[in-house]
């Protein structure tokens, strides 16, 4: 083995070796939004539940504490409550199945429709017209103290299958 | 892949760029008296240049250059980002072994006479790389907007203030501004990522094409000048192992030595004695001996000086030997010189208190501020519905907290937290802080710092509210917290999110080079 060949295979094996660690770092550092793991679940009040009909869906506010890198910030979503008897009420996303957009209350109709592209869902959520993929997002929540909390999540639209993609507003 | 294929590859790329050529051009040159360690003292600076420009890249990712969040967006980013800790050390220490290595590279340079017909352009181009260096030493530290960096920058703007007739109008193109502001600061981001960036480059280029031009001087023993080996692979292959030592010594640094975390920048702490980076000591303890109207002088006369002394030997020292043995004088001047800088960088370093404990209000029994009871009684669960203040988001300096705590808890609470026995003046005696109560301590520091930070702002039943009543600035606060923190047991620089801890990082690539060098070995 000659002492060239000796020595340009220690200048590869430095040079990949160098270049390998900055390589490695920096893509793990550049893909780890990716790889974020899940929050721990936060509840937060719904103002208003106190004055809500049964069986009369309402859009409620819930004030969000988002973290973004180092900054906490206060942000406001709506969820529409239909509450079914002191114990039992449904939370749905305010978020369209279809593609994202915000429904809204049809008294007439008693039916949430979405001015977007004409989705129509039944009180329970169920899709009856347009092309949503799927009924309406339920969110999570508990009562304590008769007080609503609600788990704020956001689900991917326009697919069959409810899938969480993030908790931001 | 068969090498056939890498040659027809190599052939395309070749008639449609000059590829072969600029390969020639860079790697053929021969070395008069054969490769040596002594002459990769250049190629360390480019790369460390190189790790630099990278790393600094890196940070922009997340770095946010203005007054509200600088310290909070690199703290961030050390201890959230994965590998935020290695870019920062890396480009801390890099910075510093910069500094060190082209110091080293002009010695060597002017020992081996190199900057002699024809050979002037390179040695000074050298000199504007150096002074390229110290602007990005000076304009560096400032960004990250901590104690150091800030007081840094503010002496620094004031001693230009004080130059006589152009003070002001020099103030004015550096920083914008006469006082350290939002609009000094993104100019000092400008200067340091962009305008001194383009100057080094230029004067870089200059430099490597001149030198290229001129070739290698090499040995200074006129025998040994008869054998030559090629800079590829033989140079390069001794700057690699140069290369490789510089970087395992930068990345241990980073482990082992990380950048303190010095605490935000108060503009009303008056305690806080600034001292510079090591590159300025010399000049920092040389002011000292121009006291009034001469200081202004000094601060003019002293870069003129150290430019003309560097740029005046090609013109002074124009005979042809080179041999150091024969160029007493210069030599001589060299030591001198040297000696006067490092007498006076140690000087400098050692000269006055490392860091003042600080003119804090002393919260006296008598004179407590007045207790926010109001507020206090809103504080009955520490937990629910917390108030942060700003301190929250600052990472503390826990030494800096421990005097604050001295100063203004310390009757209450206790030494570290114990209460303090047969006192007749106090009047209480504060909760143990040490171990803290359990509905405040949390293994997360970001977490029980939030904790923390109600009752320090707003007080809690007699305990006055520091924040609300502005008897501490913010960033005293997050001082305080990083101290009780520290008292128990959790470290406020705590990095979250590593990607690989410090210590587990190391042991991996210790094992790489292990397994490299084994293989290395093995296949040799």
């Amino acid at each position: 083995m000659s002492r060239y060949f000796r020595i340009k295979l220690g200048i590869a094996l430095i040079s990949l070796f160098i270049a390998g660690v900055l390589f490695w770092t920096f893509i793990t550092f550049l893909i780890s939004p990716f790889y974020k793991k899940e929050k721990d679940k936060s509840y937060s009040e719904v103002f208003g539940f106190a004055d809500v009909v049964e069986e009369m869906p309402s859009k409620l506010h819930i004030k969000l504490i988002r973290k973004d890198a180092y900054f906490k910030l206060n942000e406001v979503e709506d969820v529409w409550v239909i509450k079914h008897s002191d114990k039992s009420i449904t939370v749905f996303s305010p978020i369209c199945t279809h593609l994202g957009c915000r429904y809204n209350w049809e008294k007439k109709a008693k039916n949430f429709v979405c001015p977007c592209h004409a989705s129509i869902f039944t009180i329970e959520g169920k899709v009856v017209a347009g092309p949503a993929p799927r009924p309406l997002d339920t969110l999570p929540y508990e009562i304590k103290d008769e007080k609503l909390y609600v788990e704020w999540l956001r689900y991917k639209a326009g697919v069959a299958e409810k899938i969480v993609i993030g908790s931001e507003a | 892949m068969n090498k056939f294929s890498f040659r027809r590859i190599g052939s395309w790329i070749n008639q449609r760029l000059p590829l072969e050529g600029v390969r020639r051009w860079l790697l053929h040159e021969e070395i008069p008296g054969g490769a040596s360690f002594f002459y990769s003292l250049g190629s360390a600076s480019i790369f460390l240049l190189v790790i630099l420009f990278l790393t600094g890249i890196w940070e922009l990712f997340v770095y946010v250059p203005t007054i509200d969040h600088a310290y909070e967006s690199l703290s961030y980013f050390r201890l959230n980002v994965p590998f935020g800790w290695l870019a920062h050390g890396l480009h801390y220490w890099s910075a510093i072994a910069f500094s060190v290595i082209i110091v080293l590279h002009m010695i060597r340079t002017f020992i081996w006479g190199a900057y002699k017909r024809p050979r002037e352009l390179i040695w000074f181009c050298g000199v504007a790389l150096f002074f390229l260096m110290m602007a990005f030493m000076f304009t560096g530290p400032i960004l990250a907007w901590d104690k150091k960096g800030y007081w840094a920058g503010r002496v620094g703007m004031e001693m230009v203030g004080a130059i006589p007739i152009f003070g002001s109008f020099f103030q004015s193109i550096i920083w914008g501004s006469s006082s350290l502001t939002q609009v000094a600061l993104s100019r000092m981001f400008t200067w340091h990522i962009a305008l001194l960036p383009i100057l080094l480059i230029f004067f870089l280029t200059i430099h490597l094409f001149a030198f290229r031009k001129q070739g290698s001087i090499g040995t200074l023993s006129l025998d040994k000048k008869k054998k030559s080996s090629p800079l590829w692979p033989d140079q390069l292959y001794k700057n690699s192992i140069v290369f490789l030592v510089l970087f395992l010594i930068l990345i241990s640094l980073s482990v082992f030595v990380p950048p303190p975390f010095g605490g935000m920048a108060d503009p009303l702490d008056t305690g806080y004695i600034p001292k510079p980076a090591w590159i300025f000591l010399s000049v920092y303890q040389l002011l000292k001996y121009f006291p009034g109207k001469w200081e202004s002088l000094a601060i003019v006369g002293i870069p003129v000086i150290l430019g003309l002394t560097l740029l005046l030997p090609p013109f002074l020292d124009r005979k042809e030997r080179r041999n150091p043995n024969k160029r007493i004088t210069a030599m001589v001047c060299a030591f001198l010189l040297t000696t006067f800088i490092v007498v006076l960088t140690i000087l400098g370093y050692l000269s006055g208190p490392s860091q003042a404990g600080g003119n804090y209000s002393l919260a006296l029994p008598g004179s407590m501020p007045k207790i926010s009871e109001e507020v206090g009684k809103k504080q009955k669960n520490l937990t629910e519905n917390p108030i942060l203040g700003k301190s929250t988001r600052i990472i503390g300096n826990y030494r800096n907290g421990e005097t604050i705590y001295e100063n203004n808890c310390l009757l209450c609470h206790g030494h570290l937290g114990q209460p303090v026995r047969g006192r007749s003046q106090i009047v209480t005696f504060g909760p143990s802080l040490k171990p803290i109560d359990k509905q405040l301590f949390d293994n997360n520091p970001q977490r029980f710092v939030e904790k923390l930070d109600p009752v320090i702002q707003h007080g809690s039943g007699i305990m006055p509210a520091f924040g609300d009543q502005a008897v501490l600035t913010q960033q005293k606060i997050a001082d305080v917290e990083a101290y009780l923190l520290k008292v128990n047991g959790i470290e406020r620089t705590k990095i979250l999110h590593p990607g690989v801890s410090p210590i587990r990082f190391f042991l991996i690539l210790s094992a790489l080079v292990f397994a490299m060098l084994i293989t290395y070995f093995i296949v040799v």
